[in-house]
């Protein structure tokens, strides 16, 4: 019960007492999960919540590329627009277009890549393992891949396939599974 | 999304065939009489017994069976599904990504998948010939030529093109690509509600995956909530949960499920997954 709990249990008491509610309401839902020999199998499960285990991760450690943009932005924007642009070069390549119209900026990376459709071509970017993330015109080296477009690209169709001449770098967008990459082709004309 | 669509059935994974025989083994053992086959046990009075003893309840197993023997048994089907993703901050925190995800089958072969989020959408069509995967917001749909039935096709877009069919398992179930003999634990965890519907949650582990399926009872036995927990990544073990509700029976017209490029679509590439 208590990990599930937001409130301190202190806390919770003592809100509970204030507003005149039984203390005894987790005991009822204890006695509902209770009964039943089986049960037991449940709430004793060694795999239950260690949360020992949480900051053990290899795997979390093992994206070298996911430090790059933590915390961009924290709180500092959240209750004003004003100072936004202030903040923009931080953030350099990521999150400039993340912004939809709220003044919240979002925190969260999403771990191993991530296109969202929301800015169409020009969709924000988490880090990508071995795939870069927004697409630096300097930097295109064919065959490599990025998850996101630089902006003021052309879609241009080549027997039947779609490709993106962005300033003279071509790419082809493709699924890889329900995921857009760009890959960095020859150019097609 | 890199966090995986959580499916339980794994294809071509040797563990599957190490772990059958062991797991035979533990369910010629077991009772299968009753639900709580601990129950005749004299209650311990101190604390419960280390966990080392996996019990696989073949009541529960049955109840497995009998719903994929059910969804097999559905010409037809729609499924809506509210989805919550968990995700693992770099700080340890779990925070939560939701989807909605609709899913109409004719069977054997015609099958469409829409997963809609905030930030993503997609759309997933098969009418017995090709799938086609489509981002409506992007403009872009690639396809691919598929095989003769949802299962196969269900096999192929994951195997071949990395392409994970959410919620795959309501076609595997009830087939030899859900291999109910890699289960190594199943327990009952007793009747809950899922959107006002009585079920029973069946908790069960296998090599890689712990799994939860709450299964409605009566003649219906739908799956009506699904947890998936992967335990060989990630050690903090982020859920996937989805909440079902079905329209058993009931699915669009065939022409539905034919994808029909909208004005100002572009066709690109699908990859194939490295072999």
């Amino acid at each position: 019960m208590k990990t599930n709990r937001i409130l301190p249990a202190g806390v919770a008491a003592a809100v509970a007492v204030a507003i005149g509610l039984s203390v005894s309401a987790p005991a009822d839902a204890r006695d509902v999960k209770g009964g039943g020999g089986a049960r037991n199998n449940v709430s004793s499960g060694a795999n239950r919540s260690p949360a020992a285990n949480r900051d053990a991760g290899p795997k979390r450690e093992g994206n070298a590329n996911r430090d790059t943009n933590i915390n961009r932005n924290t709180n500092v924007n959240r209750d004003t627009n004003i100072n936004r642009n202030t903040n923009v070069n931080k953030n350099t390549n990521v999150n400039v277009n993340r912004d939809r119209n709220v003044d919240i900026d979002v925190d969260v990376n999403h771990r191993g890549g991530w296109d969202n459709d929301w800015d169409d071509h020009h969709h924000p970017v988490a880090t990508g393992m071995a795939i870069g993330a927004t697409a630096a015109i300097t930097s295109a080296v064919i065959g490599s891949m990025v998850y996101s477009l630089p902006p003021q690209c052309q879609t241009v169709v080549v027997n039947g396939i779609g490709y993106n001449n962005c300033g003279g770098t071509w790419y082809q967008p493709q699924y890889v599974g329900t995921s857009v990459q760009y890959v960095v082709v020859a150019p097609m004309q | 999304m890199k966090q995986g669509l959580g499916k339980i059935a794994m294809t071509g994974r040797s563990a599957r065939l190490a772990g059958a025989a062991w797991a035979a083994g533990v369910m010629l053992a077991v009772n299968g009489a009753a639900w709580a086959q601990q129950a005749a046990a004299p209650a311990p009075a101190v604390a419960p017994a280390p966990a080392t003893a996996a019990v696989v309840n073949a009541k529960a197993v049955e109840r497995l069976n009998a719903m994929g023997a059910y969804l097999r048994s559905l010409k037809a089907f729609t499924v809506n599904a509210d989805v919550t993703v968990e995700e693992v901050l770099d700080s340890g925190q779990k925070v939560e990504n939701a989807l909605a995800i609709e899913i109409a089958a004719r069977m054997p072969d015609k099958l469409r998948v829409s997963t809609t989020s905030a930030e993503r959408s997609r759309k997933i069509y098969y009418d017995g010939k090709t799938v086609t995967i489509f981002g409506e917001k992007l403009g872009y749909y690639g396809s691919f030529p598929a095989p003769a039935t949802i299962a196969q096709t269900v096999d192929v877009a994951a195997q071949k093109y990395g392409l994970e069919v959410p919620l795959a398992d309501l076609f595997l179930m009830g087939t030899d690509k859900f291999d109910t003999k890699s289960i190594t634990e199943a327990i009952y965890v007793g009747p809950q509600l899922i959107g006002g519907v009585l079920c029973d949650q069946l908790a069960f582990r296998q090599p890689g995956v712990d799994w939860q399926v709450c299964i409605e009872r009566g003649k219906a036995p739908l799956p009506r909530k699904l947890v998936v927990t992967g335990t060989d990544g990630d050690p903090a073990q982020p859920v996937r949960r989805s909440i079902l509700t079905w329209k058993a029976g009931s699915a669009p017209d065939a022409a539905a499920f034919t994808f029909v490029p909208p004005k100002g679509a572009t066709r690109i590439a699908v990859k194939e997954a490295a072999k």
